[in-house]
């Protein structure tokens, strides 16, 4: 299918961003545009106005300073699988994006365009919630910072204006000896997720769990924490304590009916996962410990 | 599809039963309503806008209000068309006092239908909550005397 | 050039009561909006492909009076680009009635269903049975009698190139040249000129190698309306489908549910086969496209390789509002070999047999050829027997039952599997009042510089056709391939063909090839013998050149070539009793088929018998349902093999395509006849990692019936994955009892079977 009618428009600096989506109504910034483009070709979006900021360059870094690392919202998928940066400081990052679709998709995607499309199991997504990760919302007026779990308000909605861009994700690095895990079950390799999970879990000397961070995708509206530290805390995570954390997911999520799954399916899947990742994390902390 | 929710409006019971069975309120809170025309009584056709995130596009669809109960409940049938596909809503409205203010509780069922890509499937019963949303939110804006601006574009 | 769309029913079932063009008509850049009322004028109702005691309704390219499903193009627009033929769609207002839609078989099939052709008075577009031997007695004796229900869904070929066509219509010359992606296009001639009344002669089709057919274009349906809008404009009308386009209305295939019966005496001999198939055609198996014939082909070869004492079948073939029906890799003989081999395991297993010896006991034996099927085929040959053994080994069966018992005692959740069956794969068929027809043509020519030309009526779609007929004319001829150039694909320069379909390349058409070239051959020897006054005996040719045996004349094929043609010329060269030195033609049909019912009231359909094995070792995660595939072996018998990296291809390829159906693929449609999948975000395919590298041996059996020995080999490999999948699943999963009872086995899907087994919910199941 063949998309309407749109004029183009390629900027090089936010100010010319910023002028150009001030100028016009319907105007939709395009990316890698891996998945605006396909929405496009199905006259799903209509924009009239596409203004390309593939050439912005202050939107494309990847840099650590202190203990957040922060990556430009127009990193693609590749540069930050790539970073030894990334994969050392925020290899939860890493282990999910691997997920994401296929290399083509992966060369072309930015991890801003997939924040702001925000579809429910996007790996991106998941894995950001997890970290508590912050978004940095930029217009001609200024910048304004807003935590992820209130940036996504539903499916392909998130809190963000026509006249603003994400400039930049803020991931607080997990204390060094965290360990990570992120599952998921598919179809086929590179298809969208039927749910997935992003698990940190820290321990102490005795092994015990002193700090946990659970995140969701494909279970409700958008990628969701839950928080399962009641019960985890202070305990060592064996397949009992893994069991009620997913008894404490399971009362937490409503999973609905939709085209890739059935809401009964997805919730076993919760368990099963969340199970998997909380043991699989609790695993590499300990083996980091060592 | 199933979705139910709850909004409280600030005005009294029969306030807000005038405002919802009202074509006039109707037109001015639908998200992106562009017009409305009366075909009959308690039956219009809709022309909208829509512009949630990155699906847009004009949608004509229609509505009829029916099935009163006194002045506690009425039935609701809407049903659009557009790019993303067909999308019919059912269900009922009722209003319960709360104080000062209504609440107002809702139950649709929702069946979508047409060509459309998965990607639009995933979002149809979001945006049909998210629009339902709005609507009571405008109402509530309405009756709590604000001017809403012309011709809104949903989604924002 | 123009572009064409369509715009097409959102509804499944609806009455049009009408269709305001104005505006799309008064759009810039749009030369013509045609509804089914405005194409009147240039066409009638697309003709019948099949006829065999079939209901044909009276149905046209475009909607008229109703849309029998969704996605049935309605309205017609030739603009200056798709983009623009796309906005016009949008301005174009339709008026429907919605009516009530079915989509299941069995619902579609029962009293009360809604009609879609209401002068049938039902939804059955046709129905056959036949009996041979004593069933009643068979069944009242049998020591066991088993019943199962099995169904399978529905899925098709989707190639990667969809449909395309480009038609232009010459004002001036009266003639229509139609270039389009097609797998028969002197069919489409025929079709085409007959829709619209248009002399047969003047339209020209052209097919180039194509992107993928796989059965799904043997028909003459949306082409049809680049030719309309060509007519309408006096411009020649481009239209690509989009994959959306595909999706909904490209040829859909499978659907269907069993009722199999099954007698076997006490020690494990098949008896008796009573066997009910209802099959679901869409809105139409019979003009759109050919898919009703399918279901008369599964009666036919439902009975398998395996020896029975008494058979009865029958068939309803049932209309509903999905998208037309036609043909897709197997056209039959995959819909009769999987409930077979799905009951052959179940059945060993109750009884207590192994699958392998089960089938064992009950082959036709490699010397029982050819063997005359109960149902009335003559099986050519085929060492049933040989191809198990072979496969046993290839996939190591043994190990793998080893490695079972030590992985699936519970302590994982990932339980190994490994699933067999054996197949069929009855290759060029012959059918009557079809266009899936009992012949084929092909001319093979020296040319005055000697190189030799073919012109077939075949066509290549991605099976290697330019390869093996050059490797054939080249071994029968006597020169080399590189001398040799294939002609297909132009109704004005090849004779009237088929077209690939059936596994009809390497029986059909190699054999006409080969007949045609030794044909030239014996005439070319007769010419140099003649030319030498010696005996024709002595005379032969090899490396592209003729010559006398022992002596040391010897003529290259080029400069016979110009001495025949112009240096000095055929008058006073050529014996008289060559009557043409230059080419030969051949028409070559199936010497073992036959129309005319035997004593017992049975017809043969098919040339060629090609059989074979094969095993899918799989692994399925209890908790999750994902199902890997770890290991692929398959073992083919397709007689003499021509180009054994063109074999293995296909016997790759139609495996994996076999799996896609049995995990992957499907057209979802809901009780208001919606489809779900119309991109490939949610019609999916398999990929290269869904798969192992896949193991392949052979068994060859010539066939006696055709000139080279050869047997078809296009469909055998998609005939048999389905079956083999369920096997291996239910291997696998055997400590919790499931049986397979919807198809594709998503995770999903495993995980609800699994659901069932207390043992299992005892074990996974328990809720968080």
């Amino acid at each position: 299918m063949k998309p309407k009618s749109f004029d183009y428009v390629r900027v090089d600096t936010l100010p010319a961003l910023f002028a150009a989506l001030g100028a016009h109504d319907n105007a939709k910034i395009v990316a890698g545009g891996q998945s605006l483009v396909p929405m496009m070709n199905f006259r799903v979006a209509q924009p009239e106005v596409l203004v390309d900021i593939n050439g912005v360059e202050a939107l494309r870094h990847v840099v650590r300073e202190g203990a957040v690392l922060r990556i430009g919202a127009l990193a693609r998928y590749r540069d930050v699988i790539d970073s030894p940066l990334v994969r050392d400081s925020v290899p939860l990052l890493v282990a999910a994006l691997g997920h994401v679709g296929y290399p083509a998709i992966r060369n072309r995607g930015t991890l801003g365009g997939s924040v702001v499309h925000n579809d429910p199991s996007a790996e991106t997504g998941v894995a950001l919630c997890c970290l508590g990760a912050e978004l940095v919302v930029a217009s001609a007026e200024g910048e304004r910072v807003v935590p992820i779990a209130e940036f996504f308000v539903t499916t392909y909605l998130t809190d963000i204006a026509p006249h603003e861009v994400l400039a930049e994700l803020r991931i607080p690095v997990p204390a060094p000896r965290t360990g990570y895990a992120f599952r998921e079950v598919a179809k086929r390799v590179g298809d969208f997720a039927i749910v997935n999970v992003a698990a940190l879990v820290a321990v102490d000397t005795r092994g015990a769990t002193t700090a946990v961070s659970l995140a969701l995708g494909g279970v409700a509206e958008t990628p969701v924490a839950v928080d399962v530290g009641a019960a985890l805390l202070g305990r060592p995570l064996d397949a009992a304590r893994a069991a009620e954390a997913a008894r404490l997911v399971d009362a937490a999520i409503d999973p609905q009916d939709d085209n890739v799954a059935g809401g009964e399916y997805k919730r076993h899947l919760a368990g099963v996962l969340v199970k998997q990742a909380l043991l699989a994390a609790h695993e590499d902390a300990l083996a980091k410990g060592a | 599809m199933k979705f139910e929710g709850e909004s409280q409006l600030e005005g009294s019971k029969d306030a807000v039963w005038d405002a919802l069975n009202d074509p006039r309120v109707i037109e001015k809170c639908t998200p992106g309503c562009q017009s409305l025309s009366i075909v009959a009584p308690d039956s219009y056709e809709l022309v909208t806008k829509i512009g949630i995130a990155s699906i847009s596009g004009t949608y004509k669809g229609s509505m009829r209000l029916g099935d009163r109960l006194g002045r506690e409940q009425y039935a609701m049938f809407a049903e659009g068309a557009g790019p993303i596909g067909t999308m019919s809503v059912a269900g009922t409205v009722a209003l319960r006092e709360n104080g000062a203010a209504t609440s107002v509780n809702y139950s649709f069922e929702v069946q979508v239908g047409g060509a459309m890509t998965g990607m639009a499937q995933r979002a149809l019963l979001p945006i049909a909550k998210l629009l339902t949303k709005q609507f009571f939110k405008s109402v509530d804006k309405l009756l709590a005397g604000a001017s809403l601006p012309a011709a809104e574009e949903g989604g924002t | 050039m123009l572009h064409a769309a369509m715009l097409r029913s959102p509804h499944a079932h609806a009455r049009i009561k009408s269709i305001d063009v104005a505006r799309a008509r008064a759009m810039p850049g749009v030369h013509a909006v045609l509804t089914g009322e405005d194409a009147k004028q240039y066409w009638g109702p697309l003709p019948p492909t099949i006829d065999i005691g079939m209901k044909v309704p009276t149905v046209y390219g475009l909607a008229t009076e109703k849309v029998y499903y969704m996605g049935e193009p309605v309205v017609a627009v030739a603009a200056d680009s798709r983009y623009l033929a796309e906005d016009a769609l949008e301005l174009i207002d339709v008026e429907y009635e919605p009516l009530p839609a079915v989509t299941d078989t069995e619902a579609a099939l029962a009293p009360g269903a809604p009609l879609l052709y209401p002068d049938w008075g039902d939804n059955v577009q046709c129905e056959w049975g036949m009996a041979v031997g004593p069933v009643d007695e068979v069944f009242a004796q049998a020591a066991h009698v088993f019943d199962y229900r099995i169904p399978q869904h529905r899925y098709s070929g989707v190639s990667l190139e969809g449909r395309a066509a480009l038609a232009q219509f010459d004002a001036y010359s009266r003639k229509l040249t139609l270039h389009c992606s097609t797998q028969s296009p002197n069919l489409v001639r025929t079709l085409v000129a007959q829709t619209f009344n248009f002399p047969e002669h003047d339209v020209q089709v052209i097919a180039p190698d194509i992107g993928g057919g796989y059965g799904n274009k043997l028909q003459a349906d949306a082409e049809v309306i680049p030719c309309l809008l060509s007519l309408a404009t006096g411009r020649p009308v481009k239209w690509t489908e989009s994959r959306q386009e595909n999706l909904l209305s490209g040829m859909q295939c499978r659907d269907y549910v069993w009722y199999l019966r099954v007698a076997v005496s006490r020690d494990g001999i098949l008896q008796g086969l009573d066997a009910k198939v209802y099959g679901n055609v869409g809105c139409d198996g019979t003009c759109h496209a050919a898919g009703a014939g399918k279901f008369l082909v599964a009666c036919g070869y439902v009975p398998g390789p395996y020896k029975w004492q008494a058979f009865k079948v029958s068939t309803k073939v049932a209309v509903s509002n999905k998208a037309p029906s036609g043909a897709y890799r197997g056209y039959g003989k995959d819909i009769a070999n999987f409930p077979l081999e799905v009951a052959m395991n179940r059945m060993a297993d109750a009884l207590g047999i192994s699958p392998v010896e089960f089938r064992r006991r009950n082959f036709i034996g490699r010397d029982e050829f050819p063997y005359q099927q109960i149902s009335g085929p003559i099986y050519d040959s085929g060492d049933y027997a040989l191809c198990l053994s072979k496969l046993l080994d290839l996939v190591d069966y043994d190990g793998v039952k080893r490695r079972q018992a030590r992985q699936n005692d519970g302590t994982g959740s990932r339980y190994l599997g490994i699933g067999l069956a054996s197949m069929l794969e009855p290759s060029g068929g012959a059918v009557p009042n079809c266009i899936f027809n009992s012949y084929e043509v092909a001319t093979v020519r020296l040319m005055p510089e000697g190189g030799i030309l073919v012109l077939t009526g075949h066509q290549d779609i991605g099976q290697g056709t330019e390869t093996t007929l050059c490797q054939v004319v080249a071994d029968e001829l006597g020169c080399t391939p590189d001398d040799v150039r294939i002609i297909y694909g132009d109704t004005n320069a090849v004779p009237y063909g088929m077209g690939p379909w059936s596994s009809r390349g390497a029986t059909f058409n190699v054999s006409c090839v080969a007949e045609a070239a030794r044909t030239l051959k014996r005439n070319l020897i007769e010419v140099a013998a003649h030319l030498w006054q010696c005996e024709a005996t002595g005379v032969d040719i090899a490396g592209g050149a003729i010559a006398e045996a022992g002596g040391e004349r010897t003529l290259t094929l080029k400069a016979l070539g110009n001495q025949l043609h112009l240096w000095p010329g055929a008058f006073g060269i050529v014996p008289k009793h060559v009557t043409n030195p230059f080419e030969a033609t051949h028409y070559w049909t199936s010497p073992i088929a036959s129309w005319a019912p035997d004593e017992l009231g049975r017809i043969r359909l098919y040339s060629t018998h090609p059989s074979g094995s094969s095993a899918i070792v799989v692994e399925v995660d209890a908790e999750t349902g994902k199902i890997e595939v770890k290991d692929i072996a398959i073992v083919d018998d397709c007689g003499v093999i021509i180009n054994p990296m063109i074999v293995e291809g296909q016997l790759h390829g139609g495996y994996v395509q076999g799996i896609g159906g049995a995990l992957l693929e499907e057209f979802h449609y809901d009780e208001r006849g919606q489809l779900w999948n119309t991109d490939l975000t949610s019609y999916l395919h398999p990929l290269a990692t869904d798969v192992p590298a896949i193991k392949c041996d052979h068994v060859i059996s010539p066939s006696p019936y055709t000139a080279l020995g050869t047997k078809g080999m296009g469909e055998g490999s998609a005939i048999m994955p389905v079956a083999v999948m369920v096997n291996a699943v239910e291997d696998a999963l055997r400590p919790f009892g499931v049986r397979v009872s919807e198809l594709p086995l998503t995770p999903e899907r495993v995980i609800a079977l699994l659901r069932t087994s207390p043992r299992w919910r005892e074990m996974y199941g328990a809720p968080a």
